[in-house]
């Protein structure tokens, strides 16, 4: 067996060895990147639904026009002429005073009894306007609300992509969040998985003395070392992989997510199976990153 | 094989452990150095495995600037370097087989080499009923063995010992004098560091005598 496949096998050997001489302390590493990555993962997971949430918005987009209670039949059908000649429009629907306030009575069973309340029917009638995909952008949407806006009988023009645009700065700001955190608990595990490292060096600083002293090249005595933190951050990656499904399935089966439509689709899926490996593969990262840090700290780097 | 160019030690609060030492050991060469506590004995033993670079002046070993070679050589450099520490530095926790086996492992030798290299230095060393005891477990002399053992097992091409015999009772410092005098006898270039003046009479070996970091006779004894 040649030279570097020894130091190969020594590397694991040692590396196993070392994992079960303190088993406390090599927990403490892997949990300690576990929380850190499981934290981000949460993050990641809510960001990643809100974001599909927002693209199906996306894919559902409306333009409704509002009319004032004294629109006339003339004002409705020239409306009607010109959603017809507008290349950005793709079909039409007319919703009466009736149909909004039956749409709001099944839409919020709890106040069914409201436009009994206010006296009369409070909903304005409306046109819903589907819009071509070609026209989705914010631009185009905007200028398609804003033709309509001064028409005669019109009262207001709304669009939804007024809150998915507010939904996506939602989805950066929870992404930038997640990222904020993970970063605060990755140095933290940083100092944890060094601050072990460290201690590993100490216990054995006599024998690296001797191993030095006797011609041992400096690859051979980190490998061990960089190689023990690795699985200690592959198996913390691990925990938070797993972690967070637990967390997903029983979030997925929580009466509330299920019984709201809103929620069902923020908690609806669990991340992609690549995002899930990178969480894995970051935490055997961040751990030869500590181990690293640690030995050149101890002088052995 | 070992040469010191104007070598001198300063170390930062202001000591001088070596100054303007030059001197030249031969291949083959077994010479005692010799001086007071604090005269720089092990500093200059230091310099020669590099575990010390001189403040000034130049260390050559086997044809190589020790101070300036850069740090991946530094391993080769300790392999044809073995060194008998006064301390012994054996770890507690192997047996003595596994602290002689342990500097064949360290530097890549096969597996079956690494045994039968560790075997025939113990039992040159009369160490092979020993083999599976642990430091504790063994006497003074035994430890000192096991520690020359160690320095011996990668076929140095120097052997350094500093004070060997220090804390031994006279015959077993003779019995170890005898044991290097046979590994000198097949090459191997020895540096012995001690302020026992009776054994330097009787090997009658060069003497590099040094007093407060300064060189002072480099004479046969």
């Amino acid at each position: 067996m040649g030279g570097p496949l020894l130091a190969i096998r020594h590397s694991v050997r040692e590396a196993w060895e070392g994992l079960w001489r303190n088993p406390a302390l090599s927990l403490l590493s892997a949990a300690s990147i576990g929380i850190s990555l499981y934290v981000l993962g949460l993050f990641l997971l809510l960001a990643f639904n809100l974001n599909q949430f927002v693209e199906t918005l996306g894919r559902e987009t409306q333009v409704q026009v509002y009319l004032l209670e004294s629109v006339t039949r003339d004002n409705l059908s020239d409306l009607r002429a010109e959603f017809a000649t507008d290349p950005g429009i793709s079909s039409v629907r007319f919703v009466t005073k009736e149909d909004a306030r039956l749409r709001f009575q099944r839409d919020f069973p709890s106040m069914r009894d409201l436009p009994e309340r206010v006296g009369s029917n409070p909903f304005p009638a409306s046109f819903e306007l589907e819009i071509r995909d070609a026209y989705r952008d914010p631009a185009s949407l905007d200028r398609i609300a804003k033709s309509y806006e001064k028409a005669p009988g019109v009262e207001e023009v709304r669009y939804d992509r007024g809150w998915t645009e507010r939904l996506v700065g939602i989805v950066a700001l929870v992404q930038r969040g997640g990222y904020g955190l993970g970063i605060l608990l990755g140095f933290a595990a940083l100092v944890t998985v060094g601050a072990v490292v460290q201690l590993t060096v100490l216990a054995r600083r006599e024998e690296i003395e001797i191993m030095k002293l006797v011609g041992a090249t400096a690859a051979f005595i980190r490998g061990p070392f960089l190689l023990a933190a690795a699985v200690q951050g592959l198996v913390g990656g691990a925990i938070a992989v797993a972690g967070l499904f637990v967390t997903h399935r029983l979030v997925e089966r929580a009466e509330v997510f299920r019984s709201n439509p809103f929620m069902a689709l923020v908690a609806g899926r669990f991340l992609p199976a690549d995002a899930a490996a990178m969480l894995a593969v970051g935490g055997a990262a961040l751990g030869v990153l500590a181990a690293i840090l640690s030995l050149r700290r101890a002088g052995t780097f | 094989m070992i040469q010191f160019f104007h070598v001198s030690r300063k170390f930062s609060q202001g000591t001088l452990a070596l100054t303007d030492v030059s001197v030249h050991i031969e291949k083959g060469e077994f010479v005692f150095l010799t001086g007071a506590s604090g005269a720089g004995k092990t500093t200059f033993l230091k310099m020669i495995f590099r575990e010390d670079v001189p403040t000034s002046g130049q260390v050559v070993v086997n044809n190589e600037d020790v101070a300036t070679m850069p740090a991946r050589r530094i391993p080769h450099l300790r392999r044809q370097v073995g060194v008998v520490f006064q301390d012994f530095k054996l770890l507690p926790r192997k047996t003595v087989f596994e602290n002689v086996a342990f500097a064949t492992q360290v530097i890549g030798l096969p597996r079956k080499e690494q045994r039968s290299r560790t075997y025939q230095v113990l039992e040159m060393l009369g160490l092979n009923h020993r083999l599976h005891n642990y430091p504790e477990q063994v006497s003074g002399g035994e430890q000192q063995r096991m520690a020359i053992a160690r320095a011996l097992v990668n076929k140095p091409l120097i052997l350094l010992a500093d004070e060997p015999t220090g804390n031994l009772d006279p015959d077993l410092a003779k019995e170890i004098m005898g044991l290097f005098k046979d590994i000198n006898s097949h090459g191997t270039t020895i540096i012995v560091a001690t302020h026992d003046r009776d054994m330097i009479r009787r090997m009658s070996r060069r003497v590099i005598a040094l007093d407060h970091g300064r060189l002072v006779a480099a004479a046969v004894a």
